[in-house]
């Protein structure tokens, strides 16, 4: 095959191996010295490249994937600010009762009253404003026709004219005439 | 039992990947919580969307996410019977505040929420250049604000729209499915809020959670399906005009 290849290409072929070969094995390391040099500074770049990443990269990195594995318990330790129904559950059990017979039952507490970790984690240092019905209930019962046609909606000054909403329904149980309905003034509170 | 040598040299990498799986994530805070035992999603289901912004205001208020910026937000669609491909699409302040009056007898409406689907394949982690945005080991698309370079190639990769800069960090910003709460045994902020249960949080490794029944029963989409990203939020009733 290499009869194709110009003369002097097959020279070079023929003379490559024999040469060296016969630096290496008989010429002797003398000539050699400088690859070795040459590869302890290879050896030396990378300790100090291993070194350094050592430094720079953070433990966790790689721990599940190319990223610090640590992060996501830093993103999971943030605190909460909800504190979810079950937390006033535990507590305000007259409520939670009022409000599981009735038709906002699966409506959360916080829906309404808003964040309140704080208040859950120490009742003393925060007490929760009681919403303003008039701005709360509009807020999902004002009528528009982009709603969902089985949810009661109201023109809100067509049907009250101005008067609070929990002036005539117990926001935790709203159906008038429900069980709950009497303690309608006060919100279900005591 | 007797064990070689050779069988023993054998057995320890498979050991050492066997616990592994078993170390496989317990985030500090939250000793309780094993990372493989779950896969997040949610489920959001459309006919009982009624445009109130609860999960707008909640949302913002658990995270701290600045004025203007959402990590989920409300969108009305108005489709109407001549035009069906491309719909009137308002979301005033992310819905925050609600949306104004709608004309009667005008064609469809209808209230898309919308948040991080946290893909499976998701795009905005494969571009990003640092290695600060990932996919947990329980399906849950996060950002290390302590690595990102706020180069924001992944706010452009990502198909709807759900990063931002942070105005003051200047670090990518997203829904992080509040990862803070679902590993404490919480729902989300918006679920908490949500009043209709339009929004259902979903562990798809739980085989109690009402999610598998109401897979199977009912017709869900996702949003850009043909991008196949593996988005793990789910909608139910999500009408055709939503792209």
């Amino acid at each position: 095959m290499y009869q194709k290849c110009p003369r002097s290409h097959r020279e070079s072929r023929d003379n490559f191996g024999g040469r060296v070969k016969g630096r290496l094995l008989m010429g002797g390391l003398k000539d050699a010295g400088h690859l070795f040099r040459f590869l302890g500074l290879f050896v030396i770049a990378f300790l100090v490249f291993w070194v350094i990443r050592g430094y720079v990269v953070p433990k966790s990195f790689g721990e599940y994937g190319h990223y610090r594995g640590a992060a996501i318990g830093e993103i999971a330790a943030h605190p909460v600010k909800f504190a979810g129904h079950q937390a006033c559950e535990m507590c305000h059990t007259d409520i939670a009762d009022t409000k599981a017979k009735g038709s906002h039952a699966h409506v959360n507490c916080e829906a309404c009253h808003g964040a309140l970790a704080q208040h859950a984690n120490d009742p003393t240092s925060m007490t929760p404003v009681k919403p303003d019905s008039a701005v709360l209930c509009a807020r999902c019962h004002t009528a528009s026709a982009a709603k969902p046609k089985g949810f009661p909606q109201v023109d809100p000054a067509d049907h009250s004219g101005g008067v609070a909403c929990a002036t005539c329904h117990n926001p935790h149980s709203p159906v008038i005439g429900s069980d709950a309905g009497a303690t309608a003034a006060t919100g279900g509170a005591k | 039992m007797n064990i070689s040598r050779r069988h023993l040299l054998i057995l320890l990498p498979a050991a050492a990947v066997a616990w592994k799986h078993v170390l496989a994530g317990t985030p500090e805070e939250s000793p309780n919580y094993r990372m493989s035992d779950h896969w997040w999603g949610m489920l959001i289901d459309i006919p009982k969307c009624i445009g109130c912004g609860n999960c707008v205001r909640a949302c913002q208020t658990e995270n701290d996410v600045p004025d203007g910026y959402f990590r989920t937000w409300v969108e009305r669609y108005h489709v109407t019977d001549w035009n069906m491909t491309t719909p009137e699409v308002i979301s005033p302040d992310g819905g925050k505040e609600g949306f104004p009056a709608a004309k009667e007898d005008a064609g469809k409406y209808f209230f898309v929420p919308k948040l991080c689907n946290h893909c499976a394949d998701s795009p905005c982690t494969q571009v990003c250049p640092v290695g600060a945005t990932f996919v947990s080991p329980d399906g849950v698309v996060l950002i290390d604000q302590t690595y990102c370079l706020g180069c924001a190639y992944c706010v452009q990769a990502c198909p709807y729209g759900c990063r931002y800069i942070h105005p003051t960090k200047r670090v990518a910003d997203k829904c992080t499915l509040c990862y803070h709460r679902i590993t404490k045994g919480l729902t989300t902020a918006c679920c908490e809020a949500c009043p209709t249960g339009a929004r259902q949080l979903a562990d798809l490794k739980d085989p109690k959670d009402p999610i598998h029944e109401f897979l199977k029963t009912h017709s869900v989409q996702v949003l850009k399906p043909q991008m196949a990203t593996g988005a793990k939020a789910f909608y139910y009733g999500l009408d055709g005009s939503v792209h």
